[in-house]
């Protein structure tokens, strides 16, 4: 119960700071399988069902897009790897759009935890938009609730944050998300998590636009 | 025919042997035996916060307790019975004498083309009286047998892995185990 005021409160708090805001649904599924020592192919499901904003002041679950991405990742080191990836997007209200990423990832290590760093650089076309460019960093922490090191069937929180910084157009705009994840490290080969995913972009724009989501996320290896 | 499988079994045998798996678990202090606790706790001179935990390491179960106090960092390790088994203090390569840490350095030479080392703990091993008072009162008895088991981030085959490896008290090697790294795609995408 002190956890939904909690969260009432907060959503309520954000809705009153911002010009725009969204809330809904964000499931998403992650397969992974190796192909060699050092290559692993990867492909990602992500929706968006938003459900609530303030232009519309009603609750709709609606379909927004669905993101299909599909990244060819090689081992550089031992906690460190590179990706490279292709997206595509089906839009509801716009045109379907191509992402290009390219990723380098690191993990560091600590008795209690792991924090994975993340630098990451994509470029979007489509015909309703002009081409945007980004550069993301996101730091994320986990941190098992049963013990030091994470082992099966042992519950987890995380924590990230990631700037993200954009141009469209000669404009440029800046977003920041936090997301906050109860995790379930059922085995190497599966683990669920579940949380809540707050962005905030149009930093250098006009307006400050807000969104909440409930995510939920799947992360299978085979 | 037999003697085929009895070698195929064995090679098996020994690589399993051969990979670290560890499972851990953080416990409340009551699962101890109270006379392990009071053993362990009425020798400090100042509160020391300890964290109790079960681990598994293949067929061997112990309790392993973690502390710091007098400025180092602990693992001490019980049978599930209450019997202190070893003590293991995080030290450096600094802390090692320096004719010990040649050998041990040429010994992973040996195995391995590049390493870089990640973490060393000292080990005690020996009676119940001489493991309190390392803990206690930083007193070595001679009867102790001292082991250095350390944390290695190796090149072999032009692939980097983690090693754990041991060392007796003079610096030969007598156990080498690659560690299982944990699934990072949770924290990649």
């Amino acid at each position: 119960m002190r956890l939904l005021i909690v969260l009432v409160s907060f959503i309520t708090f954000i809705q009153v700071q911002s010009q725009s805001f969204t809330s809904g649904l964000m499931p998403d599924i992650t397969l992974s399988y190796k192909t060699s020592e050092d290559y692993k192919i990867i492909h990602r499901v992500e929706s968006r069902f938003p459900s609530y904003n303030t232009d519309a002041e009603s609750f709709k679950v609606m379909f927004e897009r669905f993101d299909f991405q599909n990244f060819v990742e090689r081992k550089i080191g031992l906690f460190s790897k590179v990706s490279l990836g292709y997206q595509f997007r089906i839009n509801n209200a716009e045109a379907n759009e191509h992402r290009f990423i390219q990723q380098f990832v690191w993990t560091d290590n600590f008795a209690n935890y792991r924090i994975g760093h993340r630098f990451r650089t994509d470029q979007t076309y489509g015909k309703s938009n002009a081409p945007e460019f980004r550069f993301r960093y996101r730091a994320k922490i986990q941190l098992p609730l049963q013990g030091q090191n994470l082992d099966d069937r042992e519950f987890y929180l995380s924590f990230s944050d990631e700037v993200v910084s954009a141009v469209q157009s000669s404009e440029w705009d800046l977003e920041n998300r936090v997301v906050a994840k109860l995790g379930f490290y059922i085995n190497d080969k599966n683990k669920l998590e579940s949380g809540l995913d707050w962005r905030i972009d149009g930093f250098l724009l006009n307006g400050i636009e807000n969104q909440v989501w409930f995510a939920f996320s799947w992360f299978k290896a085979l | 025919m037999n003697r085929f499988i009895f070698l195929f079994m064995l090679s098996v045998c020994v690589s399993n042997a051969q990979i670290k798996n560890e499972f851990e678990r953080k416990i409340g202090k009551e699962e101890i035996p109270e006379s392990t606790r009071f053993k362990l706790e009425n020798g400090f001179t100042e509160n020391v916060k300890i964290k109790w935990f079960y681990q598994e390491d293949g067929d061997k179960k112990v309790y392993e307790a973690k502390f710091k106090y007098n400025a180092n960092v602990y693992s001490v390790e019980f049978d599930l019975n209450g019997k202190i088994s070893n003590v293991e203090i995080l030290t450096s390569k600094n802390n090692i004498p320096s004719d010990v840490f040649n050998v041990i350095d040429n010994e992973i030479h040996k195995e391995f083309s590049e390493y870089r080392i990640l973490k060393i703990q000292k080990e005690f091993i020996g009676a119940s009286e001489d493991l309190f008072d390392v803990i206690h009162s930083s007193t070595f008895s001679s009867n102790l047998a001292i082991d250095y088991e350390i944390e290695v981030n190796v090149k072999q085959n032009k692939r980097r892995h983690l090693y754990e490896l041991i060392f007796d008290e003079k610096g030969n090697l007598t156990s080498k185990r690659k560690i299982n790294l944990k699934s990072t795609d949770i924290l990649d995408y």
